[in-house]
């Protein structure tokens, strides 16, 4: 976060923001309330906020802000109707913990800017509509042509961050769903992310979607009508396989399935998934080698063990792989919601695996 | 290998499996899919300040979850700079390789053995390294043009027939108009072919191998005829390239090896400052009539003349087979701390009572053949052509302006302001401000 001016803030020539709305009642009392051991938190909060007086934020305010930050992030303290009544578990410890975490100036900003305050609407523009367009052409394509979607997209976004909807006689802004735990600009990015993949996905459904749904339908019936007749042993070989492949992934770590998602589903680079995860591209190489020997380590396991199988028969189960997949995906592709083959490209492994069907 | 070739080429069908099984819903029977995360906890997690139970949770829900999945990855090209992301796309998988470590262990640990053989052998390379280029520089000098001889002897040399050719070969082409004058005057014995192999190939390519010096002394023949133009003290006299030192070693090499060895005059005849004799060897690029003596402590002085009146001579310091490596020693208060003069040009510091050194550049065609250590950190040098140097932390030298435009073979120092230097004609000059100002002193 930017250091904030120290000068009072010019008042603004033009903008969104008019007398009554910056006079906005403040946001609602939070379910949670905090007890007084957590003052001492919430005043180390307010003062690493440092929100400057122009902003006209009350440390009440500020306060409800947090409140309502740690509602969310703990629904059973929130679900309390006393905070004698908080579940053990939730302690002020903990409560405490979390507000240390919190961005502090960012919620602040984002608060001040919910309310209204001219100042701080000034300040916000001047400090992260550069970041805001520059993070859209990003997500947009740097393709010539690109650079006006990528402003429709930045600009679409102050519409909802002003609040132009207004419920039980407030403006409910976007700011109003940001609580402080990451910086202002990495909520930011994440929104316009948001925006911009649904759009994609909504596009993907209106237009190419029954040409593409027809397409995998005449492959898929295409494949049956070739296929060889039904093995029976191979398909209890398959079906066997199956179970224990999906028993693997499932006793994965989350990150390792994570890693492997992006691999095999989403067709990722290494480059790609060590950024995603935080990694080196080495490492990502390295943990998913690991991770792909894991699995079918634990698949071979599981068919030994469970089974009693020879390694003869494991070897026999683990080679009907290697033939066509005799799984029609696209029943469950198409029984699951958002997980169709709109996903594509990030799904493109199993767009592919359904036309091969 | 890329995981994505063995994908290819051995692991396709367990890699197809994986791929179908994740993108099915089936792969994962009984865990319903949570509802999608808010941009706040997407953004949370992007910067790694979800504690470890909602990384944990929320990487389950995006291994499920595609749209997730995309987000996270607009977000990853939102943060980048532009045009970075096509760039790094493009260029990862072929370059994910390079940076397995397994694939720079090897490397690393070759890398390191080599580093820890180069400083070990750190000052010996770069004096070797500089007498290698010496007599390039030092025949680049010569203003005599190529004779037809020094043609014919620059093509034999380049079959290496004789062996004094074979010496001056493997010092440098150039030097073999040095070699053109000398051998019509010589006309040694030519030796066979093989000799003159073997004769060059036991020769070191750089560095100076006294035990064949001592030989050719021994074997030198008939004095060489003189050159028409005098040449003066090689790159020690400012036109090299800081290398001119060991050229001139390389030179006097070459003609006390193919020169008799006269008796030595009395050193009265050519006085030699101590720091020179100590050790250091200083420049003579002349192809004039060598002599040389022995000397005590297995010392030889060559006494160079030049006789084309240049009224020059010039004591050299050859070091014996028994003291090959001399080196001007300056010492500290401090007992550990020591500076050394490399033939006059390389200044050394060690500052664990000389079993470590680090070389030190002071200044191109600096040719130091003395100093004084007043403190650990401060040391004065002097030396050729009004050379006066001061280092004032141990590490970096800066030029004193000297007091007068003469050869320095001595230096006293009590601090970094005062200090006394004397020239070769005994004439001292005193400074008590760091070289601002020097006063002739008594």
């Amino acid at each position: 976060m930017t250091s904030r001016p120290a000068q009072p803030f010019a008042a603004p020539k033009t903008g969104p923001v008019s007398a009554q709305v910056a006079t906005a009642p403040p946001a609602p009392a939070a379910a949670l309330q905090f007890s007084a051991s957590l003052a001492a938190a919430v005043e180390r909060c307010w003062l690493r906020a440092a929100a400057p007086g122009e902003w006209n934020l009350t440390r009440e305010q500020f306060q409800a802000a947090l409140e309502s930050s740690a509602a969310r992030r703990f629904p059973g303290a929130a679900a309390a109707p006393t905070p004698a009544l908080i579940p053990a578990k939730i302690d002020a410890k903990k409560i405490e913990a979390y507000l240390e975490t919190l961005h502090a100036a960012d919620l602040a900003l984002a608060l001040a800017c919910s309310l209204g305050n001219p100042a701080a609407w000034d300040f916000f523009m001047a400090e992260f509509r550069p970041e805001l367009y520059r993070a859209a052409r990003a997500i947009v394509g740097y393709a010539a042509g690109q650079d006006a979607a990528a402003r429709d997209l930045a600009d679409s976004l102050y519409a909802d961050l002003y609040g132009l909807r207004e419920s039980e006689g407030r403006r409910k802004s976007l700011f109003d769903y940001f609580h402080g735990r990451s910086k202002l600009g990495t909520w930011l990015r994440a929104v316009l992310a948001q925006r911009h993949v649904d759009e994609i996905r909504r596009a993907r459904r209106i237009e190419p979607l029954e040409d593409e749904a027809c397409e995998v339908r005449n492959e898929i019936a295409t494949v049956r009508s070739t296929s060889p007749p039904p093995d029976s042993e191979r398909a209890n070989y398959l079906a066997i396989l199956q179970a224990a492949l999906a028993a693997a992934l499932d006793s994965l770590d989350p990150r390792d399935r994570l890693r492997l998602a992006y691999y095999y589903v989403d067709d990722r680079t290494l480059a790609e998934i060590g950024r995603l995860l935080g990694e080196h591209e080495a490492t990502a190489l390295r943990k998913l080698e690991r991770v792909r020997r894991d699995v079918r380590a634990r698949v071979e396991a599981s068919l030994r063990d469970a089974r009693n199988w020879s390694d003869a028969q494991v070897r026999a189960c683990l080679d009907c792989a290697s033939g066509e997949w005799p799984f029609d995906l696209s029943v469950h592709l198409q029984s699951a919601p958002g997980a169709a083959w709109d996903r594509k490209p990030a799904a493109a492994g199993s767009g592919a695996a359904a036309r091969k069907i | 290998m890329p995981l994505r070739d063995k994908d290819r080429e051995q692991d396709k069908p367990a890699a197809d499996l994986l791929r179908r099984s994740l993108a099915s819903p089936a792969g994962a029977p009984g865990l319903d899919v949570d509802p999608c995360p808010d941009p706040e906890i997407l953004a949370a997690y992007f910067e790694r300040s979800l504690d470890a139970d909602e990384t944990a949770r929320y990487e389950l829900h995006f291994s499920r979850c595609a749209r997730c999945r995309e987000m996270l990855a607009a977000m990853v090209h939102a943060g980048e700079p532009a045009g970075a992301a096509g760039e790094k796309r493009a260029r990862s998988s072929s370059t994910a390789w390079a940076w397995d470590w397994r694939w720079l262990a090897p490397v690393a640990a070759t890398v390191i053995v080599l580093a820890a053989i180069w400083v070990m052998r750190g000052p010996a390379l770069s004096h070797r390294t500089a007498l290698e280029s010496g007599p390039m520089v030092a025949s680049s000098q010569s203003p005599e043009p190529a004779s037809p001889e020094s043609s014919r002897a620059a093509s034999n040399s380049a079959s290496g027939v004789p062996a004094v050719s074979g010496v001056l070969q493997r010092t440098a082409p150039n030097l073999d108009s040095t070699k053109s004058e000398i051998t019509p005057a010589v006309k040694p014995a030519p030796p066979s072919r093989d000799e003159t192999k073997e004769f060059g190939a036991n020769l070191p390519l750089s560095g100076r191998n006294y035990e064949q010096l001592d030989t050719l002394k021994k074997s030198a023949v008939a004095p060489k005829a003189e050159s028409s133009e005098p040449r003066g003290y090689g790159v020690g006299h400012g036109t090299g390239n800081g290398v001119g030192i060991p050229s001139s070693a390389e030179t006097v090499t070459v003609e006390s090896a193919i020169r008799p060895v006269a008796p030595a005059p009395p050193p009265a005849a050519a006085p030699v400052p101590p720091e020179i004799s100590a050790g250091n060897v200083a420049g003579a690029a002349a192809p004039a009539p060598v002599a040389a003596s022995e000397r005590a402590r297995n010392l030889q002085t060559v006494v160079v003349t030049a006789n084309r009146g240049l009224a020059m001579s010039e004591a050299v310091t050859v070091e014996s087979a028994d003291d090959r490596n001399p080196r001007t020693v300056v010492h500290s208060p401090d007992p550990d701390v020591l500076w050394r003069i490399s033939s006059g040009r390389f200044v050394e510091r060690s500052s664990d009572a000389g079993s470590t050194w680090r070389v030190q550049w002071t200044k191109a065609n600096a040719h130091v053949v003395a100093g004084a250590a007043p403190s650990i950190e401060t040391c004065w040098l002097v030396g050729r052509n009004g050379i006066i140097l001061l280092t004032t932390d141990g590490k970096k030298w800066r030029t004193i302006a000297p007091p007068a435009d003469a050869d320095f073979v001595d230096v006293a120092a009590t601090d970094a302001s005062s200090a006394t230097v004397t020239t070769t004609d005994d004439r001292k000059f005193t400074t008590t401000d760091g070289g601002k100002r020097w006063i002739p002193a008594p």
